[in-house]
């Protein structure tokens, strides 16, 4: 959104990136974790007194990392949530996306689990909270023979040993967490991991501004001889915490197992919105293997070509495919120059072929004044294009823009004479198909196959990556084309 | 982007948002806390851990019975495995604080009983009763607690109930 934009680059804005930022902090916590455990000690006193001693002996730097440790734990449960949510609200949960979607939901689970964990090692009060809640919680499951309770009585009952087990599934849980971060972008190509450089910069900075000025400390040793009275504690991971004291553990059992049960199941419940996946057509398919590098959701592999011999041939795997029609934008076969009637692609979409979409701007292009014309490309999931369309701009919209090839901007500013491209779509680094106009910036720049053969055509080509909210932008981006265009012809 | 395309405006939003999502951070990490034992009052502990009472007699074997079964488990009395169901209740200054019918675990309900009870008390002297019947099949109580304990503030008092019978720690 532009307005957006005028507030906050797209590269910093944080609802653009909350998965790789996720890994991001996931990162963090790793390498601080890493440094707290070479001065923790697995015993009830030194549990407590070397996370004391890293945290009030060591020249601030084991207090900076233990705020780098707590920190970036809770920005990490804001920002998965908040990727949740995201995911939720914008559908991409349905279709081909479930396997992201499934296996994100136990991510939750053992963040959530890591994060407890790490505030039991402490051996604090806080730590005494959650070992007592932790273990009513546990307690109310049939199969418990012995309450967990009992290894909390009093000082008496916890041993050393004790310490070792945690330590062991502190460090267990978040590498299974890891492992299955790892298999949540399995179908993804090309996932982003890392967010854009200067926000990850700047989020560092912060993490380490908050470690100084909130030094995250540790509450009076835990002491389960004496009552506990007043426990601080963090909100982000313990929200239920309380409730488990006010309300039993039967119903946050049952909350909690409901909210997973509802959202695995979602894909299932809720049927995806009916798209025309993409579909070889082997007599065009040459096997470059171009749509199979782009596709955005590993739906294409290749194969040796079904008659062609020493070839290749691409093949849709039709459950994963999401219809953006990336692979027909990276097709080579889709040129037109070679004659327009054989422009069929090796890869399109089922339903609306690309070559068919071209016929349209031609005619439209044909029927307008051979002056001056400009024609903007854009996809669904942006501005609705038709409001800009006048006498001299004529528009093309498709499912995303990475679905154009090309040599159609080529063969239409030079066989059409157009004067100018305009290509928009979602907003940068947002894209809804997540590789759309990176793919295409690649092929405007040459850096990649297929690209813009002719230089003049490439500088007759304008983008502007603005989103939904961007109409007047586009607005005004094409009223200086025309300026520009204007002041050429005088 | 450079940093340097960055304008003040952008500069603006950057340090509000971050400041308000940091603050947030640094604040419900550890705010606001919450209580678990009110003031003068402290905590009771109920911890029972007891083998249970078997349901059925132990009953001999006779030679013809013993002959029908294999070498190695020729054991001349045979006992059933499942247990009763132990009730327990506490009663603390006259008010019933913990009434509880537990079984023994296990498929078979041959396995421990087991039961553990964290309940906040008043602080000052309080008279405790701890009633327990061990068999289902029996009226009265097998065991009973009639203490005056003194509670203190910050001690936990714990009620435990074992095949050693009562004992009470922290009072
Ligand atoms: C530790 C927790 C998580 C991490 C580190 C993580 C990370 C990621 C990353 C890096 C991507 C790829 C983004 C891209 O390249 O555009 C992604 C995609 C996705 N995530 Fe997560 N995620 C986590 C939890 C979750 C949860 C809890 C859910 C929902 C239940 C979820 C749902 C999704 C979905 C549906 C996609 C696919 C988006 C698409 O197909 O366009 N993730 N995640």
């Amino acid at each position: 959104m532009s307005h957006v934009r005028r507030w906050l680059p797209d590269s910093w804005n944080p609802l653009y990136s909350l998965g790789a930022a996720s890994f991001y902090l996931f990162w963090i916590v790793a390498a601080s974790g890493l440094y707290l455990f070479v001065f923790f000690e697995t015993s009830i006193d030194g549990a407590y007194l070397s996370v004391e001693h890293i945290t009030h002996e060591q020249y601030y730097i084991g207090l900076v990392m233990r705020g780098l440790h707590r920190y970036a734990s809770v920005m990490m449960a804001v920002t998965v949530t908040v990727h949740l949510i995201r995911e939720l609200v914008l559908g991409r949960f349905t279709g081909p996306r479930w396997f992201s979607w499934v296996s994100g939901v136990p991510l939750l689970w053992l963040l959530f689990a890591s994060a407890i964990g790490g505030y039991w090692l402490v051996w604090d009060e806080r730590a005494q909270y959650v070992a007592l809640v932790t273990a009513r919680l546990f307690d109310a499951l049939p199969i418990v023979v012995e309450p967990m309770a009992f290894g909390f009585i009093d000082n008496a009952t916890v041993s050393d040993r004790f310490f070792t087990l945690l330590i062991f599934l502190h460090v267990g849980i978040p590498l299974s967490l890891l492992l299955g971060m790892f298999i949540h972008i399995k179908r993804i190509n090309n996932a982003s991991i890392f967010p854009p450089r200067q926000y990850a910069a700047w989020l560092l900075a912060c993490l380490i501004v908050v470690s100084l000025a909130v030094p995250a400390t540790s509450l009076g040793p835990a002491d389960l001889d004496a009552p506990l009275r007043q426990v601080e504690i963090d909100w982000f991971y313990m929200n239920f915490y309380p409730l488990i004291d006010q309300l039993g553990p039967t119903p946050v059992w049952l909350a909690l197992l409901g909210v997973t049960g509802v959202l695995m199941a979602l894909p299932l419940m809720v049927r995806p919105k009916k798209m025309p996946i993409a579909a070889v057509d082997p007599d065009f398919c040459n096997g470059c293997g171009w749509c199979f590098a782009d596709c955005p959701y590993e739906a294409i592999y290749m194969k040796p070509h079904d008659y062609k011999p020493n070839h290749e041939q691409a093949v849709v795997i039709a459950d994963s495919c999401v219809g953006c029609g990336i692979c027909a934008g990276a097709c080579p076969s889709a040129t037109p120059f070679k004659s327009f009637n054989q422009a069929n692609s090796g890869i399109d979409l089922i339903g609306t072929k690309n070559v068919d979409l071209l016929s349209m701007v031609r005619e439209d292009l044909g029927a307008r004044e051979k002056k001056g014309r400009i024609l903007v490309v854009g996809c669904h999931h942006g501005v609705d294009l038709t409001r800009l369309e006048e006498a001299d701009t004529t528009t093309m919209t498709l499912e995303c823009i990475g679905q154009l090839p090309p040599s159609y901007m080529d063969f239409l500013c030079r066989r059409e004479s157009l004067d100018a491209v305009l290509l928009t779509g979602c907003s940068e680094g947002n894209c809804f198909y997540r590789l759309g106009i990176d793919l295409q910036e690649q092929r405007l720049l040459r850096l990649r196959e297929p690209h813009v053969k002719f230089s003049d055509v490439k500088e007759k080509i304008e983008r502007l990556w603005v989103g939904k909210g961007g109409e007047e932008a586009l607005r005004e981006a094409i009223e200086q084309i025309r300026e520009e265009l204007r002041s050429e012809m005088a | 982007m450079r940093w340097r395309e960055l304008t003040i405006r952008h500069w603006v939003v950057i340090l509000l948002g971050s400041g308000l999502i940091m603050g947030a951070a640094g604040m419900f990490s550890h705010s606001p806390s919450v209580t678990v034992v009110p003031e003068h009052s402290t905590q009771l502990k109920l911890v029972v851990r007891y083998s249970g009472q078997r349901l059925g007699e132990c009953e001999p074997l006779d030679a013809d019975a013993l002959s029908r079964l294999p070498a190695n488990m020729r054991q001349p009395i045979v006992c059933p495995r499942e247990k009763s169901p132990l009730y327990a209740e506490l009663v603390v200054d006259g008010e019933t604080r913990v009434e509880a019918t537990i079984a023994p675990s296990g498929i078979h309900h041959d396995g421990v009983i087991a039961l553990y009870r964290e309940l906040s008390v008043p602080v000052g002297t309080v008279q405790v009763t701890m009633n327990i019947r061990d068999r289902a099949d029996v009226q009265e109580f097998s065991h009973v607690l009639h203490r005056k304990l003194e509670l203190d503030a910050d001690r936990v008092v714990t009620i435990h109930f074992s095949d050693d019978g009562f004992r009470v720690t922290g009072a």
